[in-house]
């Protein structure tokens, strides 16, 4: 995804990697989360 | 101003400055003289200053001098110098929040908390560095107990500062953990109250929805006052609350405070955290507490990364057009930050945004049979300085909005430790009282060894 996204250049930054890596983490667990679909809005 | 008059001025705390200069014991203009030669002698090692106002701040003290000569009626402060992290807006004074295009930014006006600071009679020193718009790439600032070990950050220079007695009172700002670890780091107390109790209007931002004004100082006394000077609501600001209860400061409570040890934070911290802070929860308890343990209701892990989700979204929201306008000029982990960002599905925000009021629900439960949470405030003493420390054991109370405050607690292998203590919204003056309380067991922190 990184490199689709940053090219060949910019997707070996640690940084980049670190920050991609870490969201995607973040991004799933939230996700596993269930919430009732009628419930509250945020 | 003999050295010897220096030394014994740099010690005091911003309340004992503020009773001496109203007795007339000090003057704000020798006060002022001793915070400038210390920091020529000491900042050049621990390069917590990113700029001293020192021609205005003598004026403002020689003002100050002449208005307690003269009888007039005296702020809480008056004539108390502090900091002010370099993303709060000063007023003719260069506001550059560690970003290389904003080396000449002046803005025209003060940020509301640091005006509200001024007219309780503050003297505004100069400017503590930050990382880079707060995040978490390290900053220049040493972290006086030891040259090898972060000082925290984002509020690196407010935390040192204060540690290394170049100021007695600075702001800082915490949007994951921001305050309250860069101040157990440095062995200094770290205090952000309720979000919506301190304008923000004027400060520069990382993540709208998680940003806290917040103090660093050396004794909680120091933050009550402080807050009540700058709380309150502030109609600049879309996020300062309109239907706060007004913060009255209290005076020390006669009853000891019943103590809610977190369950999942214990388990989070390092084994030499851990220890520490059943051993002070035990002396709590000898003292008179009443300390159970309690849960936070929700996993630390889903807490965290809903804390995630949201502070990368808004950060990327905050900051993706200055990456495009100023390219190159942003520090590597802010620049890699706000890029994927970018990317985060609003469903993801949205979803986050849901599960952080069920958190915040199931956190104000936890708070329901005791005056305050207990937790460490760090996961571990101060990390290298490649990096501003963890998080993690700070975050959930940044996320929740609820006030939190850091307490110096003991030394470890030559390093800093700290309890976190956190309450209710809008419970600031109980979760003083009870940091008043717990001050008082502990022994009392010394100077960093270096800069005693």
């Amino acid at each position: 995804l990184a490199v689709r996204i940053y090219g060949e250049e910019r997707a070996g930054e640690a940084p980049l990697k670190t920050a991609l890596e870490a969201a995607a983490a973040a991004v799933w667990r939230v996700s596993q989360e269930p919430l009732d679909p009628a419930g509250d809005e945020p | 101003v003999t050295d010897s008059t220096a030394t014994a001025l740099h010690e005091l705390t911003a309340s004992e400055a503020a009773r001496s200069i109203r007795e007339r014991q000090i003057s704000p203009v020798e006060l002022i003289e001793a915070l400038l030669q210390r920091a020529s002698t000491i900042d050049p090692r621990v390069q917590a200053w990113v700029r001293l106002d020192a021609e205005r701040a003598l004026a403002a003290a020689r003002e100050a001098e002449k208005q307690v000569t003269s009888g007039a009626e005296l702020g809480q402060l008056h004539g108390v110098p502090f900091g002010a992290k370099d993303i709060f807006d000063t007023a003719d004074l260069v506001t550059s929040a560690g970003f290389s295009p904003y080396a000449s930014r002046t803005p025209a006006q003060d940020a509301e908390s640091i005006a509200r600071l001024k007219a309780a009679g503050a003297i505004l020193l100069g400017k503590l560095v930050t990382t880079q718009f707060a995040y978490s790439d390290p900053s220049r600032t040493r972290n006086p107990w030891n040259d090898d070990s972060t000082p925290g950050g984002s509020s690196s220079g407010s935390a040192a500062g204060v540690a290394a007695r170049l100021v007695p009172l600075a702001f800082g700002s915490q949007t994951a953990g921001s305050v309250l670890r860069p101040a157990a780091y440095n062995g200094v107390v770290g205090f952000k109250p309720t979000y919506g109790r301190v304008s923000k209007r004027g400060v520069l931002p990382l993540a709208w929805s998680l940003d806290h004004v917040g103090l660093l100082a050396r004794s909680v006394q120091d933050c009550q006052v402080a807050l009540s000077a700058i709380a309150g609501y502030d109609a600049s600001d879309p996020h300062s609350a309109a239907t706060q209860p007004p913060f009255v400061a209290q005076p020390p409570p006669s009853a000891p405070p019943r103590l809610g040890l977190v369950r999942e934070a214990l388990e989070h911290a390092s084994p030499r955290l851990r220890e520490h802070v059943l051993a002070v929860a035990s002396g709590f308890e000898q003292a008179g507490a009443h300390v159970r343990e309690v849960s936070f209701g929700e996993p630390l892990r889903l807490i965290l990364a809903v804390h995630h989700v949201i502070m990368q979204t808004e950060t990327a929201a905050a900051h993706w057009q200055l990456i495009e306008q100023y390219p190159g000029a942003h520090q590597p982990r802010l620049r890699g930050y706000v890029e994927t960002g970018r990317l985060l599905p609003g469903v993801s925000y949205l979803h986050a945004q849901r599960l952080r009021r069920r958190i915040r629900k199931s956190m104000r439960n936890c708070l329901s049979a005791v005056d305050a949470l207990l937790l460490p405030t760090a996961v571990d003493v101060a990390p290298g300085r490649e990096t501003t420390g963890d998080p993690s054991l700070q975050a959930p109370f940044s996320l929740v909005g609820f006030p939190s405050i850091s307490l110096p607690s003991g030394v470890a292998d030559g390093l800093p430790l700290a309890i976190q203590l956190a309450a209710a919204p809008w419970q600031e003056a109980e979760l003083l009282g009870a940091a008043t309380w717990c001050e008082a067991q502990l022994s009392p922190m010394p100077a960093p060894p270096s800069f005693a």
